[in-house]
């Protein structure tokens, strides 16, 4: 059990260092959205591929910060019911949730989602459409999807670790819920 | 068997959501399972549900969901960094001598801070851990101070440029310029509903909210030209974005992005952005956004998979057996909404409910900007209702154990009034949203039309 454990922290640790990372790019796209639209207002200049890297910084905090989201247990809850169960009842709860649900639909989409990614990136492919002249490769966002459900699922091994340590009696699970803002 | 799969879907769904597992990820479950079914059964083909992966590439091409981050960082910077926090402070020197004056204070507050106000959970938290304190300490009624934060903390939803109304823009496919035009008269008719009530209490129980004892060190210029400091630039900002998305110089995207990087300025400027808080910063938008937009990835699947299993048509079917026509429907489709905020948060009805909703209201032939303000209105209302509204459950965690829960609740009552009165009042007249086109011009129309020149 301690070594499964040793597991979990380090898959936060990882999800974390994501996190940490790739939130800079939330900073980045308001810069970077402000100096486009400052550009084309004033100078009358639009670059499309200045236009396109919106979306990869979105892409990016959106599908790579959904780990870390989970890791902090901010995916809301409809808990009403729930939440006089008392901490092994929801860590049952979790770790079937996770076992059931949560597992199956990282699976699914990294499955589904790489050969699309592979596709792209081998045949070098570009998000140039009829309306932009993107020179940005297309493997990248297409690659955030896999990546992002990989790193999901992986907390999700994580979880359900704790979970059955908590069962077990072995270690109560850290409180995360309800924190996102801090109350000091 | 198809009349049964529809049904069956939606009451699994139930169930399963009151299990208390992330909701984003229930729904996409509930709609692969059913999706398995669906494809042995021989509803649709399998290629039917790759047609998700393409979906979450569209979110990621989608000009309204961009302006997402962008707004909620501008909020929770204006929060972490305390510019906030001062412009309350400094907008209570001005106020503070009058009865009510911390009150109205955080009904302005709380307009300012519209962008994050989307979230109830994390609007009712800041709003509360700034300005519950300091009205407590004023001596003030415990039930009117908490109800002002209540609605102080949910009024932004209806205030462009609000999450919700982007949100409902989205779910409704209404143009988000036309949303924002026509919910800043409601929006604004409510601020003034809220602030005449705070004047007709205080006037008639003045010992609820005692003024501040008198500052007699400031002059009254120099509480001026201290408010000014602290307020001026913030609301400035805040009121610039708005006039720039409503006049339609930037999309709300840029508005977002432009508020942002003058936030920044203006913290960097008076030395109160530190590393620390720009990241905490960072941080909650990631989380918050990260959050959205899978339950959106989450609930666009199910929505998905429930029209494959003809789930639209027996909807309609039940809606059919409904009286009075289209008045009948909106009023059943406001009571439904107002119950189902008992327990669920704005976005899980937005994503869940409305997509299926919405086709309904264009065949009633409904005005839908006029709807989708009608919607935001109503779901503020439904967050402050006792004994489950969300907002009153996130005030519970940041109010001090001597308040008891029914005073939380009294609090919240003469708001809610005043919400069903506004929810009365859009639906009795719509022209409050929507503008009556120009009136034709009277009398002959003459109509000179050039006469081709001849053919030589």
């Amino acid at each position: 059990m301690r070594h499964l454990l040793d597991i979990a922290d380090k898959i936060d640790a990882l999800n974390r260092t994501v996190a940490r990372v790739v939130r800079w790019g939330l900073l980045a796209n308001a810069v970077l959205i402000t100096l486009n639209a400052l550009s084309r207002k004033l100078l009358s200049i639009a670059y499309s591929s200045a236009f396109d890297l919106q979306w990869q910084f979105f892409a990016a905090t959106v599908l790579l910060m959904a780990a870390y989201t989970f890791q902090r247990d901010e995916h809301v809850r409809i808990d009403i019911v729930t939440e006089k169960l008392g901490e092994r009842g929801l860590a049952w709860i979790d770790l079937a949730g996770i076992c059931l649900v949560l597992l199956p639909v990282c699976v699914v989409l990294v499955w589904v989602s790489t050969p699309q990614f592979l596709t792209s990136f081998l045949s070098g492919e570009s998000r140039a459409t009829r309306e932009s002249t993107s020179e940005i490769p297309g493997w990248i966002i297409k690659g955030f999807i896999p990546a992002g459900f990989l790193l999901l699922g992986l907390q999700g091994v994580a979880e359900a670790i704790r979970c059955v340590a908590c069962i077990r009696g072995v270690l109560p699970r850290p409180v995360r819920r309800n924190m996102l803002i801090e109350k000091s | 068997m198809g009349e049964i799969l529809a049904p069956a879907m939606f009451l699994c769904l139930v169930l399963a959501l009151f299990l208390g597992f992330p909701v984003a990820f229930t729904l996409a479950a509930v709609g692969g399972a059913f999706g398995i079914i669906g494809v042995t059964t021989g509803y649709f083909h399998p290629a039917f549900l790759i047609n998700m992966v393409f979906r979450i590439q569209g979110v990621f091409n989608n000009d309204n969901l961009l302006a997402l981050p962008l707004l909620i960082f501008m909020g929770m910077l204006l929060e972490r960094t305390g510019i906030a926090q001062d412009m309350f402070v400094a907008l209570n020197r001005l106020f503070g001598r009058l009865a009510g004056g911390l009150a109205y204070t955080t009904i302005i507050v709380g307009a300012a801070l519209s962008a994050i106000t989307g979230f109830v959970s994390a609007s009712v938290v800041a709003i509360g851990l700034m300005a519950l304190p300091v009205m407590l300490r004023s001596k003030y009624d415990p039930r009117l101070a908490t109800g002002v934060v209540a609605a102080a903390g949910t009024l932004a939803q209806v205030i462009p440029p609000s999450l919700v109304l982007i949100i409902l823009a989205e779910q409704l496919e209404v143009s988000l310029l036309e949303i924002y035009r026509g919910a800043l008269l409601p929006a604004a008719l409510l601020i003034a509903l809220y602030l005449l009530y705070i004047f007709l209490a205080t006037r008639c129980f003045p010992e609820w909210a005692p003024p501040a004892p008198e500052d007699e060190a400031a002059t009254r210029w120099q509480i001026l030209v201290e408010v000014l400091r602290a307020a001026g630039a913030p609301l400035v900002i805040v009121s610039a974005v708005l006039a720039a998305i409503y006049f339609g110089v930037t999309t709300p995207t840029e508005g977002g992005a432009i508020g942002v990087c003058a936030i920044l300025l203006v913290g960097l400027a008076s030395q109160k952005l530190t590393g620390r808080n720009l990241r905490q910063a960072l941080d909650v938008t990631g989380i918050l956004c990260s959050g959205i937009i899978f339950l959106l990835l989450g609930a666009s699947f199910f929505i998905l998979v429930f029209r494959g299993v003809g789930g639209d048509l027996w909807i309609e079917s039940l809606f059919a057996h409904l009286p009075a026509g289209q008045l009948g429907f909106i009023v059943f489709v406001n009571a439904a909404i107002f119950v189902l905020a008992f327990f669920m948060d704005f976005f899980e009805i937005a994503f869940i409910v409305l997509p299926l909703i919405a086709p309904l209201a264009r065949q009633h032939g409904i005005d839908m900007v006029w709807f989708t303000v009608l919607l935001a209105v109503n779901l503020q209302t439904s967050f402050m209702h006792p004994p489950f509204g969300i907002a009153l459950y996130n005030l519970r965690s940041v109010t001090p154990a001597t308040i008891r829960t029914s005073q939380i609740y009294w609090g919240a009552v003469p708001f809610l009034a005043l919400q069903i009165l506004m929810v009365g009042l859009l639906i009795a007249f719509p022209q409050i949203v929507t503008r009556p086109p120009a009136a034709p011009p009277t009398g002959p129309i003459t109509i000179e039309l050039p006469v081709p020149p001849a053919d030589n």
